[in-house]
C-alpha cells in the first residue's frame, strides 16, 4: 500500500511552539494542535524552546533539513524533550527516512505516549514493510484516542492486504460512523466486501463513495469491476465509461472496459478500449496482452502474436503473455514455438500452461 | 385482318408470359430470325434429355448440352431447372442454385419437383431456412401424391438441415488441409486408410495410369485403382504410386481398410458378386493374392463395400446392404474362429444402424471407437462421419456422435481414418466450393479452444496507488487422447542384426489369454501392435530355432496415448544364452508365482516340449534393497517354484537346475526404482542342448 499523495489527507500533526513565558497554557486547540503544557522558564530552557520553536516554523516552511537540525540540538540539550522527538520524527518521516522517524517517534512515546506518535509510527513502519509493527501502531494510537479516523482507517488497509476482510470492513465501519463523507473509506469497505463476494454490498458502498465525491474516478471504475463480477456486464461498462469521463487518462479503466467488452464478445470494442489503455501507458503489458486476446478471437492471429511479443518484451516474466503467444502461434501453424511459448508459461508459473502442452509432440 | 389478328394474339401471350415469369419456351414464334440457332438448342436440349434419362450419373454428361441450349435461351423455366439439377450432381453443385431460383423465378408453377432440388441446393449451401421452405413446399406436394419414398427422403433432409442449423453454430477445432499435389490430382482420389502410426496410405484414385487403361462408360471416369503414398521424414506425404498386381488388376480396385501394423489390406472388388471384400497379406515385400473373406462376409447377390479390421485382427467390422439388415446398407461384425474362418456376421443393432445408409466403417487402433459414415443420426447432410464407443461394462455402443463441423458438410462425408493418437483424421471430401472432385484431406484435432487469459487490475484502495491485479485464469482444457500404447520396431537376428519373420503373441495376462497373434515383416523384420489401455500385456516374440523373448507391459487405464520403438534381437538357440522371462509374477516378498504367469511358464513348457534335449538353469535374481540373506533365500525359493511349476508340467525334473542369486547378479543399477525393477527378474540360461 504505497501512500497516494492524492489520498493521503491527513494533515502532519506537528506539536505546536512552546510559548516561552511563566503562564500556564490552557488552551482548547484542535486535535492537530496539541497543547503544551508547560511553560519554560530558565534560560537554558529559553535557549532550547527557540531551537525547538525554530524547528516547529521551518516544518511550516516545509524546510525539514533545517528543522531537524534544530531539533537535534533542541534535543542533545533535553534529552527527554518529547514534542522535540515527536517533531523530528515527523520531519524524518517527510524525507521518507522512516527507520529514523520509527526511532523518533518510539522515543516521544517512552517520553509520553500519544495516539499521534503512535499513528505516524505506524506510517513509517508501513513503509519500510514493518506491516505487523504498523498494524500494531495503528492498534496503539487508537487505545489512545478512541476516535482516531485515520488510525481505523489505515489499520483497515492493512487488514485488507493481509487478507482480513472482515477486520478491515470492521474499521472502515468506524471511519464512516465517525465521518459520513468519507468517501475513501465507502470506496475501501467496498473493495473488501468485493474480495468477500458480496458484490451487492460492494456496489452499495462503491456508490456512496461516488455520490460523495462524483469525481471519484477509482470507485467508479471499482463499481463497474464489482458490477462486472456480479454478472451486470452493461452497467459494468456504463461505469467504466463514467471513471474515464471523470479522468479520460485513466488506462486501468480503459483497459477495465476492454476486458468487460471481450466477456461480452465485442472484439472490436475491446480492440479500441485496449488500444486507448496502450496510448495512455506506452509500458502497460497487460493492455497489450488483453488486446492480443481480442485479436485473437477476432481471427487476428498474426496481430496477436504480436501484440503478446510486445509484452513479453515489456516484461519477460509475463507467463501469461507466452501462453496467449502460444495459443495465436498454434493458429499460424507454428507448432514448435507455440509448444515452446507454452512451455515457457508452465516454467514461469502459469495455471493451465501444463494442459495446453500435452497436445506438443514429445 | 386475319394477320393482324394473329399478330396481336403472339404479342398478347408475350405480354402475358412477361408479366407473369418471362417464361421464353424454345418456339419458332419467339426466335423467328434465327432459326437455325433455335434448331441447335433444342437438339443440344433433346440430347441432354437422352443422358438424364439413365440416371444421376448420367447428369454431368448432359449438363455440356443443358448449357448451350442456355446460351441461346436463357430465360427457359424447364431448362433452368434441368441445368439446376445436373450441377447438383456435378463438382460445382452451388451453381446450382442461380439456375434453380431462375426456373422457379421465370414460372413458379413449374413441375414442383424444382422445389424439391432448390431444397437441396439451398442445403448444400447451408442456407437453413430456405431449404426447409423449399423441401416443405415439395412436401405438400408429395403427401398429396402419397408418395412414400419422397416423404422418407424429406424427412431426412429436414432432419439434416435442423442437425445443421445446430452443428454449425458449434463448430469443432480443426485444421482441415488438402493432402497436396503428391497425393490429390485433379481425379477423383478417395477412401485413403493409413497404418496405425501414420506411416504409410492407402487410396482408391480413378487416373489415366490406372491399371489396364479401362474407363468406366457409365461414369466416363477411369477404373479404380489402389495407390500407396509413405510419410517422409519432413512429413510429407511421397508421391503416390499405383500398387502392382496382385493388388490392382485391370478391373475395379478400392482399398477398404488395412491392419494397424501395415501388414494386411482389405480390398473391395465391385465386380465380383455385386460387390465383395478381399484381404491380401504383405508378404516381405509382395502383396499376396487377394483372398475373400468368406461367405460369412462376402454374399452372392448383395453389396459389401467397406471394412475395418479390429487391432487384434481377430474381428472385422464391414459394411453389407444383405437383406435382414436395419436400413440399406448396415454395418456388421464377423469374429474369426480358432481356424482362422471368419464367423458369421453379426449386425450391430440399432445404436449404430439406422433405416438409411451406413457406410465406410473403421475401427480405431483404441479397438473400442468405432467410426463411420451415416446418412442417419444427426447428420447435416448426406453422408456424415459419426463415431461410437464400445461400453466395455455394459456390453454396448454408445450412442453414435457426429463428429461435428466442419469435418462433415452438407454433402458426403465419407472414409475417415484416425491416427493412432488421436490427433490426425484422414478423409475424403467433395466440398462443394473447392470443385475439384473428391480429394483426400488431413484433419488436425485442436480440441476445446485454449483460453485466452485477461489480466484485470482495479485501484481497490483509494489509500493505495498500486493497483491490484486479477488474471482470469483459464478453465482447464481437457485434451481427449486415444488411451492405447503403439509399441513397434524391428525384430532381429542377436546376431547378424537382420530382419527376421517372428511370431508376436499378445497375451492379457489376467485373463492368461492369447487375444492376438501377429508377424513381423519377412522382409523389414518391421512389426507394429496396439495395445488398448487397461490391461497387463505380456508379449512373445518367437521364431523356430530362437529362444522366445518376452516383453510386460502394465498399462491402466488411466494411462495417456504413447508410442513405443523397440526392436527385438533374438537370440539363437545356444547353451550360455540367457533370457529374462518378463512376464512371471510372485506375490510381494513371497515365492508364489501369480496366475498372471501362466502364458509366460506354459512358453517355456513349449519351448521344453519342442526341444527335448535342452537343459535349462532357473535363476532368480532380487535388488539390492533388504537384507542379503533374505534375498538369497527369497531368489532361491522363486527359481524352484518356477522349475516345481515345469516338473508339475512333466518336464523332467533331470532338465532342470534352479538357482538363487540374490542381489549379486544385478544388470541395471540399484540406484533408482526402474533400475531395481529390472533387476528383480526370473532368468533362464540354456545349460545344453
Amino acid at each position: 500500500m504505497q501512500e497516494n499523495s492524492k489520498t493521503s489527507f491527513s494533515k502532519v500533526k506537528l506539536i505546536g511552539a512552546i510559548l516561552i513565558c511563566s503562564c500556564q497554557i490552557n488552551s482548547a486547540s484542535a486535535q492537530d494542535e496539541p497543547v503544551v503544557k508547560a511553560a519554560i522558564l530558565d534560560s537554558n530552557e529559553i535557549k532550547i524552546g527557540n531551537l525547538y520553536n525554530s524547528g516547529v516554523s521551518k516544518m511550516g516552511q516545509k524546510q525539514y533539513d533545517a528543522a531537524i537540525t534544530d531539533f537535534d540540538q533542541a534535543i542533545s540539550m533535553k534529552p527527554d524533550f518529547q514534542e522535540a522527538f515527536y517533531n523530528r520524527g515527523l520531519a524524518k518521516y517527510q524525507l521518507k527516512k522512516y527507520d529514523e522517524a520509527v526511532f523518533d517517534l518510539n522515543q516521544s512515546n517512552s517520553l509520553k505516549p500519544t495516539a499521534e506518535a503512535s499513528y505516524f509510527k505506524g506510517k513509517s513502519n508501513y513503509q519500510i514493510g514493518k506491516y505487523d509493527e504498523a498494524l500494531a501502531d495503528y492498534t496503539q494510537a487508537i487505545s489512545l484516542n478512541a476516535d482516531y479516523v485515520d488510525a481505523y482507517y489505515f489499520r483497515g488497509g492493512i487488514y485488507f492486504e493481509q487478507k482480513k476482510f472482515n477486520e478491515a470492513i470492521a474499521d472502515y465501519t468506524q471511519v464512516i460512523n465517525r465521518d459520513k463523507g468519507h468517501a475513501f473509506a465507502y470506496n475501501d469497505r467496498g473493495s473488501a466486501k468485493r474480495q468477500l463476494n458480496d458484490f451487492k454490498g460492494a456496489i452499495e458502498d462503491y456508490n456512496k463513495a461516488v455520490l460523495i465525491d462524483g469525481s471519484f474516478a477509482i470507485a467508479f471504475n471499482n463499481m463497474a469491476s464489482a458490477k462486472r463480477k456480479n454478472g451486470d456486464m452493461n452497467g459494468a461498462i456504463q461505469d467504466y465509461t463514467k471513471a474515464i469521463m471523470v479522468d479520460a487518462n485513466y488506462a486501468i479503466a480503459y483497459n477495465n472496459r476492454g476486458s468487460a467488452k471481450y466477456d461480452k464478445g465485442d472484439f472490436k470494442g475491446a480492440i479500441e478500449d485496449f488500444t486507448k489503455a496502450i496510448e495512455l501507458d506506452s509500458k502497460y503489458y497487460f493492455a497489450l496482452n488483453n488486446r492480443a486476446a481480442a485479436k485473437y478471437k477476432n481471427g487476428d492471429f498474426k496481430g496477436a502474436e504480436d501484440d503478446c511479443t510486445k509484452a513479453i518484451q515489456l516484461n519477460p516474466e509475463y507467463s501469461y503473455a507466452y501462453l496467449n503467444r502460444g495459443n495465436a502461434r498454434e493458429m499460424l501453424r507454428k507448432d514448435k514455438e507455440a509448444c515452446e511459448d507454452w512451455n515457457k508459461a508452465v516454467q514461469l508459473g502459469a495455471e493451465g500452461a501444463s494442459n495446453y502442452i500435452s497436445t506438443c509432440k514429445n | 385482318m386475319k394477320m393482324i389478328k394473329n399478330s396481336l394474339i403472339v404479342a398478347l401471350t408475350l405480354v402475358m408470359t412477361n408479366a407473369f415469369a418471362q417464361d421464353i419456351p424454345f418456339e419458332k414464334d419467339y426466335f423467328k430470325e434465327n432459326k437455325d440457332g433455335l434448331k441447335e438448342a433444342k437438339s443440344n436440349i433433346e440430347k441432354g434429355d437422352e443422358l438424364i434419362q439413365y440416371g444421376p450419373t448420367f447428369y454431368k454428361q448432359a449438363l455440356p448440352f443443358y448449357l448451350k441450349a442456355n446460351l441461346f435461351n436463357p430465360s427457359n423455366a424447364l431448362l433452368n431447372m434441368k441445368i439446376g439439377q445436373c450441377y447438383l450432381y456435378s463438382d460445382d453443385k452451388l451453381q446450382s442454385i442461380p439456375h434453380l431460383e431462375k426456373a422457379l423465378q421465370l414460372n413458379p408453377s413449374i413441375d414442383p419437383i424444382a422445389h424439391y432440388y432448390m431444397g437441396q441446393a439451398y442445403h448444400l449451401d447451408m442456407q437453413w431456412d430456405k431449404a426447409l421452405s423449399e423441401y416443405g413446399k415439395y412436401q405438400q406436394t408429395a403427401t398429396k401424391n402419397g408418395d412414400q419414398e419422397a416423404l422418407k427422403d424429406l424427412k431426412r433432409r429436414v432432419a439434416n438441415c435442423k442437425s445443421g442449423q445446430v452443428l454449425v453454430k458449434q463448430p469443432i477445432r480443426v485444421f482441415i488441409d488438402n493432402l497436396g499435389t503428391n497425393v490429390n490430382t485433379e481425379y477423383n482420389e478417395y477412401g485413403a486408410v493409413i497404418s496405425a502410426d501414420e506411416s504409410v496410405m492407402l487410396f482408391t484414385a480413378r487416373k489415366p495410369d490406372t491399371y489396364g487403361g479401362k474407363i468406366d462408360e457409365f461414369l466416363n471416369e477411369h477404373f479404380e485403382d489402389i495407390y500407396i503414398s509413405e510419410k517422409q521424414e519432413n512429413d510429407e506425404w511421397s508421391k503416390a504410386i499405383g500398387m502392382p498386381k496382385p493388388v490392382n488388376t485391370d478391373n475395379h480396385d478400392a482399398v477398404s481398410g488395412l491392419s494397424a501394423d501395415g501388414q494386411k489390406l482389405i480390398i473391395y472388388l465391385g465386380s465380383k458378386n455385386n460387390g465383395d471384400l478381399f484381404e491380401s497379406d504383405l508378404e516381405g515385400t509382395m502383396w499376396g493374392e487377394p483372398k475373400s473373406f468368406g461367405k460369412n462376409v462376402n454374399t452372392k447377390d448383395f453389396h459389401e463395400s467397406s471394412a475395418s479390421f479390429s487391432p487384434d485382427g481377430n474381428s472385422l467390422y464391414f459394411v453389407s446392404d444383405k437383406p435382414g439388415g436395419i436400413g440399406e446398407h448396415d454395418i456388421y461384425v464377423s469374429v474369426k474362429d480358432a481356424k482362422g474362418n471368419w464367423g458369421e456376421a453379426k449386425n450391430l443393432g440399432a445404436v449404430i444402424n439406422t433405416e438409411y445408409n451406413e457406410e465406410a466403417v473403421y475401427m480405431h487402433p483404441d479397438g473400442k471407437t468405432l467410426y463411420f459414415s451415416s446418412q442417419g443420426h444427426n447428420s447435416i447432410g448426406g453422408f456424415d462421419i459419426f463415431k461410437s464407443v464400445y461400453d466395455v461394462t455394459k456390453q454396448a455402443w454408445g450412442k453414435p456422435e457426429n463428429i461435428g463441423y466442419p469435418v462433415n458438410t452438407t454433402d458426403d462425408d465419407v472414409f475417415f481414418v484416425v491416427s493412432a493418437d488421436g490427433r490426425h483424421g484422414y478423409y475424403t471430401s467433395t466440398n462443394v466450393k473447392d470443385k475439384k472432385g473428391r480429394d483426400l484431406y488431413i484433419i488436425t484435432f485442436l480440441g476445446p479452444e485454449k483460453q485466452m487469459v485477461l489480466n484485470n487490475e482495479d485501484n481497490l484502495l483509494a489509500s493505495a496507488q498500486a493497483p491490484i491485479t486479477e488474471i482470469v485464469i483459464a478453465p482447464v482444457v481437457e485434451v481427449k487422447e486415444a488411451q492405447l500404447t503403439i509399441l513397434k520396431g524391428v525384430v532381429r537376428d542377436a546376431l547378424t542384426k537382420a530382419p527376421l519373420e517372428a511370431e508376436i503373441e499378445i497375451v492379457d495376462n489376467s485373463a492368461n489369454q492369447v487375444i492376438a497373434t501377429f508377424k513381423s515383416n519377412s522382409s523389414t523384420g518391421k512389426y507394429l501392435v496396439s495395445l488398448p489401455a487397461g490391461k497387463n500385456y505380456g508379449i512373445a516374440v518367437k521364431k523356430t530355432d530362437y529362444l522366445f523373448h518376452s516383453e510386460n507391459f502394465d498399462i491402466p487405464n488411466t494411462a495417456a496415448f504413447q508410442e513405443v520403438e523397440k526392436d527385438i534381437d533374438l537370440k539363437n538357440l545356444a547353451v550360455g544364452k540367457k533370457i529374462v522371462l518378463k512376464n512371471i509374477f510372485f506375490d510381494t516378498d513371497k515365492a508364489t508365482l501369480r496366475p498372471e504367469s501362466t502364458a509366460e511358464l506354459n512358453r517355456l513348457i513349449k519351448l521344453m516340449t519342442d526341444v527335448p534335449t535342452l537343459k535349462i538353469e532357473i535363476s532368480g535374481h532380487t535388488d539390492s534393497q533388504g537384507a542379503d540373506d533374505y534375498n538369497q533365500t527369497l531368489s532361491e525359493k522363486r527359481a524352484k517354484a518356477v522349475t516345481d511349476y515345469l516338473i508339475n508340467a512333466g518336464v523332467s525334473a533331470a532338465r532342470l537346475k534352479s538357482a538363487g542369486y540374490g542381489e549379486t547378479q544385478p544388470i541395471s543399477t540399484n540406484e533408482n526404482a526402474a533400475g531395481r525393477q529390472l533387476n528383480r527378474r526370473t532368468e533362464f540360461e540354456v545349460l545344453s542342448l
